[in-house]
Parts: C-alpha cells; sequence; structure tokens
C-alpha cells in the first residue's frame, strides 16, 4: 500500500476515535489538572475563586514536612497492603476451590458476589454494628465462647483489623470473580497436557493455571490497589479515622484537610501526592504482565 | 509378543449415551494405528481413555503388558499430541519440551541432551527461547511434537494433530510424521478424521461407526476388501456409487431402475432375488461410446484435476447418482450423455438389510 493512503487510512482511524478520546481527556485530564493547579492556591471554599491567591509551593512544602500526612500515607500503604493481599489470597483460592461444574455452585457463586453489590456507606454502618462493643454481633459471639468483650472501634490495633476485616469482605469477591471468569477461560487441552506431563494439583495450578490468568491477576490486582487507596466511605462511617489517627487513610486525610481544615490547596496538593502513589504501583504492578503490551505485541 | 497398546471390551458411557461399544483392539509394539470416522464416532473417546483423561466405564486397556485402566495418565508410559497443540503459553519453546522432565526431576544435563536432540530432529533448534504466541501453525506443531518425543515414551497418542493446519503444510507434516515414526519405532495410536492421512500413516486403519468398529485392516485391506457399506463409503476418493438393484442368477446384479444388468466378479451362491445394494468405485466406470456399454450416465458437471476428470451425474432414464473418475482431460463431457462399461476389480455387493459385502 503507497505511503499516502496510510497516512489517510491512519487520519480515517484518528477521527473515528477522536470524539472518544476528547471525551475520556476531557472528563479524566481536566479534573487532574484543576486539583494540581488547585495546589499553588490558597483558596477556601465559600469564597470566590477570585479572592484565591497564589501560593507557589507553598502547600507542597507544608504537606510534605507535615508528620500526619506520613502517618497517614503509612496508614494507607499498611492498610492497602494488608487488604488487597489478603483479598487476592482468598479470592484466588475461592475460585480455585469453586471452578468447575459442582452441583448448586451458581447458587454459591452469586451468593459470594452479594457484598460488592452492596453501597459502602450500608457496609460501614453494618460492620459498625457488628463491631459495636456492647450490642454487636462479633462480642455476642466471642462471648459464647468466653472471650471477655472487646472495644474494637476504640482500640487502636483492633480499629485498624476492623477496617482491613470490613474491606476483605466486601472486596474479596470482586477478585473471586475476576479470577473464576479468567480460570474459565483457560484452554482445558493445555490442563490435560500438564496432567499427561504429569503435573499433580499444585503443580498444575502454580505453574499452568496461574500463569495462564497472569493477565487477568494483574489487572485485578491494580483494580483493587488503586480502590484501596482510594477507600474513604466505609472508613469515614466505621472509624473516621480513629482512635486518634490510627485508621486514617489517606483519602480521609484529604478529606478533612478540606472540608473540616479548610485548606484546600494543601488538600490538593496530598492528592497529587496520592495520584503519584497509586500511579507507580500500578506501573510496578504491570511490569509483571501487562495485557496492554501483550496485545501489542501481538499485532 | 507383547502388543504396544491393547483394549479390551472397552465401553465407555456418558450417562445414557455409549460413546464406545465394547471395543477390543490391539496394536503391535511399534505398529501405526489410525482411528477413523466421522465426528462424534467415539474416536476421540477412545484415544482420551488410552492417555488416561476419560475413565473407562467398563473394559481393560493395556500397555506393554501392564494394566493402566486405573493408572493416572502421567504414570502410563504416553505423550499426547493435542489437535490445538496445547503448549504452555507463559513457557518458551524449551521450557514447553522440558516441563514434563523437570516435573521428574530429570538431570539438567540430560534434559538439555533431550531437548537439543528433539530440535534437532524436527528442525526448530532456533526457535527454543521464542514463546509460542511467536510460532507459526506448522511451528507450534512440530514443538507440540517436541514436546511428546523427549519424554520418550512407549506410545505416542495424537489427535487430530494435523487438522488446523493449510492443506500445503498438512500433506508436508504427513511426510515428516511418516519418517518420524520410522526412525522412531513406537507404538502410535493416531486419531483422523481424513481419510487420506489414515491411508498414508497407518499400518493398519480402524474404521469406527457410531462407538463400534466397522474394520481393521491395512490401508490396501480396507480400499479393496470393505467389509461393508459404511467402510465402502468413507474409504476412497471420490466415494463410492452405491445402487440399489437385486441379485439374478447368481452372478448378475440388475438395476430395476434402468434394467441394466451388470456381471459380477465372483458368484453369489444362493442369492438369486436378494436385494444388494452394488458398490462401484468411480475409477471402476470407465468411459465406452460402443454398442456394449453396459450404463448410461447423464454427466451434469465434470472436475478436471490436472491427472483425471471426475464426472459428476446420474444414470440415464434414472435420478440414481453415480461418479465416474476418468483418467485425463475429458472437461468437454459435461451436459452430455455418455456410455459406460465396468471394471469388475472396483465392484462389490453387500446386503441390502444388514449392509456386510457378500463377495470379499
Amino acid at each position: 500500500m503507497s505511503t499516502s493512503a496510510t497516512n489517510s487510512n491512519a487520519r480515517t482511524a484518528w477521527l473515528f476515535i477522536l470524539p472518544a478520546v476528547l471525551i475520556m481527556a476531557a472528563a479524566c485530564l481536566y479534573p487532574v489538572v484543576s486539583a494540581v493547579r488547585l495546589g499553588f492556591y490558597d483558596w477556601s471554599m465559600g469564597t470566590p475563586w477570585a479572592q484565591a491567591k497564589w501560593s507557589g509551593w507553598t502547600s507542597f512544602e507544608i504537606v510534605f514536612t507535615d508528620p500526619a500526612m506520613w502517618r497517614s500515607l503509612l496508614t494507607t500503604l499498611k492498610f492497602a497492603a494488608v487488604s488487597v493481599s489478603a483479598e487476592m489470597f482468598l479470592g484466588i483460592a475461592l475460585a480455585l476451590a469453586l471452578e468447575g461444574n459442582i452441583r448448586g455452585m451458581a447458587f454459591f457463586r452469586t451468593l459470594f458476589i452479594l457484598p460488592m453489590m452492596v453501597a459502602p456507606i450500608a457496609v460501614g454502618l453494618t460492620w459498625r454494628y457488628l463491631f459495636d462493643a456492647q450490642f454487636g454481633l462479633i462480642n455476642a459471639v466471642l462471648a459464647v465462647f468466653g472471650v471477655a468483650a472487646k472495644g474494637w472501634l476504640a482500640d487502636e490495633t483492633l480499629a485498624f483489623a476492623a477496617i482491613i476485616i470490613s474491606d476483605i469482605w466486601q472486596w474479596t469477591p470482586f477478585v473471586f470473580i475476576m479470577v473464576i471468569a479468567g480460570l474459565a477461560n483457560v484452554d482445558t487441552s493445555v490442563l490435560e497436557a500438564a496432567r499427561i506431563d504429569g503435573a499433580r494439583w499444585w503443580t498444575l495450578t502454580t505453574r499452568v493455571k496461574l500463569p495462564m490468568i497472569a493477565h487477568v491477576l494483574a489487572i485485578t490486582l491494580v483494580m483493587r490497589l488503586i480502590d484501596a487507596f482510594r477507600v474513604l466511605e466505609v472508613i469515614y462511617v466505621l472509624t473516621f479515622g480513629g482512635p486518634g489517627d490510627s485508621t486514617e487513610v489517606l483519602s480521609l486525610h484529604i478529606y478533612k484537610t478540606a472540608f473540616i481544615g479548610q485548606k484546600l490547596g494543601a488538600a490538593s496538593a496530598i492528592s497529587v501526592l496520592l495520584l503519584v502513589v497509586v500511579m507507580v504501583l500500578t506501573w510496578l504492578a504491570l511490569r509483571m504482565s501487562n495485557p496492554l503490551a501483550d496485545s501489542e505485541k501481538d499485532k | 509378543m507383547i502388543a504396544g497398546v491393547e483394549l479390551i471390551n472397552v465401553t465407555k458411557r456418558f450417562g445414557e449415551n455409549t460413546i464406545v461399544d465394547s471395543i477390543s483392539l490391539s496394536a503391535a509394539a511399534g505398529e501405526f494405528i489410525v482411528l477413523v470416522g466421522a465426528s462424534g464416532c467415539g474416536k476421540s473417546t477412545i484415544l482420551r481413555m488410552i492417555a488416561g483423561l476419560e475413565s473407562v466405564t467398563k473394559g481393560q486397556i493395556m500397555i506393554k503388558g501392564r494394566d493402566v485402566t486405573q493408572v493416572r495418565p502421567d504414570e502410563r508410559d504416553i505423550a499426547m499430541v493435542f489437535q490445538n497443540y496445547a503448549l504452555y503459553p507463559h513457557m518458551s519453546v524449551a521450557e514447553n519440551m522440558s516441563f514434563a522432565l523437570t516435573l521428574t526431576r530429570t538431570p539438567k544435563d540430560e534434559i538439555k541432551r533431550r531437548v537439543g536432540e528433539a530440535a534437532r530432529i524436527l528442525g526448530i533448534e532456533q526457535l527454543l527461547e521464542r514463546k509460542p504466541k511467536a510460532l507459526s501453525g506448522g511451528q507450534r506443531q512440530r514443538v507440540a511434537m517436541g514436546r511428546a518425543i523427549v519424554r520418550e515414551p512407549s506410545v505416542f497418542l495424537f489427535d487430530e494433530p494435523l487438522s488446523n493446519l493449510d492443506a500445503k503444510l498438512r500433506a508436508q507434516m504427513r511426510v515428516e510424521l511418516a519418517l518420524l515414526h520410522k526412525r522412531l519405532g513406537k507404538t502410535t495410536v493416531y486419531v483422523t478424521h481424513d481419510q487420506v492421512e489414515a491411508m498414508t500413516l497407518a499400518d493398519r486403519i480402524v474404521i469406527l461407526d457410531r462407538g463400534a468398529i466397522q474394520q481393521i485392516g491395512s490401508p490396501a485391506e480396507v480400499f479393496n476388501r470393505p467389509r461393508n457399506v459404511f467402510v465402502a463409503g468413507f474409504i476412497g476418493s471420490p466415494v463410492m456409487n452405491m445402487l440399489k438393484g437385486y441379485i439374478v442368477e447368481e452372478d448378475n446384479v440388475e438395476l430395476p431402475d434402468t434394467g441394466a444388468r451388470i456381471k459380477l466378479p465372483v458368484p453369489v451362491r444362493g442369492a438369486t432375488g436378494k436385494p444388494v445394494v452394488l458398490g462401484i468405485r468411480p475409477q471402476g466406470l470407465i468411459l465406452n461410446e460402443g454398442p456394449d456399454a453396459v450404463l448410461h450416465m447423464q454427466v451434469k458437471v465434470a472436475e478436471y484435476l490436472g491427472t483425471e476428470t471426475v464426472l459428476n451425474g446420474t444414470l440415464a432414464n434414472s435420478d440414481e447418482a453415480v461418479t465416474s473418475s476418468l483418467n485425463g482431460e475429458h472437461g468437454g463431457l459435461a451436459g452430455k450423455q455418455i456410455g459406460l462399461s465396468i471394471d469388475p476389480a472396483h465392484v462389490h455387493v453387500f446386503d441390502a438389510g444388514t449392509g456386510l459385502n457378500l463377495i470379499h
């Protein structure tokens, strides 16, 4: 094909995708750019934007030297590391246990994905009642086994455990559903070839099945990581960052800085930091197995 | 002598459906056996039972004299090549080929030696570091065979290994498979629906229909002495002509539509008046423009194939379809009525009721 024809084809292709690209750019980039810009201004809500003062790097300097922000970032990293690892492990284990055609499995699969569909605020409220020191079901169950009542949401370690438990409860189903869909697409003859080659269950799972759905696992991990760093509602309702700031994840810290502290510039600066952290982690996760890069190579 | 593979009254049922019905079959050590039949005839199920991928409902499977009916696939001393190659997509060619050996903790230099040797035989040495995705269909096929070879099994199982390749490559791989078998001399069970593969590769062909063996024999046997109508219709290209008629005077078949009488190569004793199916290979219908032509054919389509011309049409004054295969170029016969005589060597007579061959 001649070069001019190729160019005109490429132009046509660009014209087709242009509207989508423009909408995506507007919807995704505009808020990001605005947030970054806001970081350079000193502005309080309720005052006209025209009165916002240019503050240069001040907000960033304040934020980066604020120990509360670093504590919050550490809390977020701990929260994401523990909850996402547990969710990946449990989700994969459940999917491996429940794949295939076992009688009544459709019912269980539906049951397992229900938590994912519950609104986060409702999840937060539900767990708050469950963890309630006086009336909560969890203490009631523990009492049956002779364990003394615990102030779940009043103790720093227990409160941190509580937000992790609620997150695992809500998001393991997401991992489960992604992995089980991935496993359903694995070519059965490859598994049969592995059986003939002598692979038993553990080898088959760890050296054939899971590597074959590495793309699905990578995407699932990225999506869970991004979500774990943005988690807000459940913790807002469950602990509001307390006791002290033991469960104050970064998004809650941003919320408090912006709407309680009325420091929108500083809140934006932290948002930018959060964005950078999530981008770095996503990049690392996709380096393990990147479906987009692989589909490029296929062409 | 101990058979390479032996099936003794093997039955496979899925619920109420009998897929394989009490089959007995024995492949001598080093023999190349081809299971052939239309889709759904049970040939792949038989292969999968030999591999241990499918349980056996009833009966016994023996490999080199050892009962393996309840033995795990990897302990049966077999290797299998799948239709879609079934390569591990996340492993390189070398890793694909050595996977089984690493699981049995074979020493590294032994693995290297065997992989290198198989790669050399198959001409894929330069591909060892590539992933399956970066290979063509033919190369993937070779890797799948390499994976089977490095295990040095007693029995090779092939499940329609060439059906995903284009016609030219299929013909080439067919030759390579034949050479490979000659070189390795291992018992091979090969499943295909392609009769050309069956005829060219097999020491013996097993023709299956609806879960039962119709005939076992060398390619020449099943072609020249088909046991029944099914085998006669399945083996041979173009397909054998099947004309309804009845036997007169023990050594003639009369076709009621045309009144034609066809002399049989050997008489069928005591069968006068019996309704039969007369089978004539298209190669046995010879152009005869003289007055002694036995049949007359209205040619509808003439397909010129280079060395032969296949004429498709009907018997004159009848709507029974007939095909004739003539040497040379006869494209001009399309639309014409022609006379045909019959080569008795290509004539078969089948019982109209049981379908059994009455003269061979």
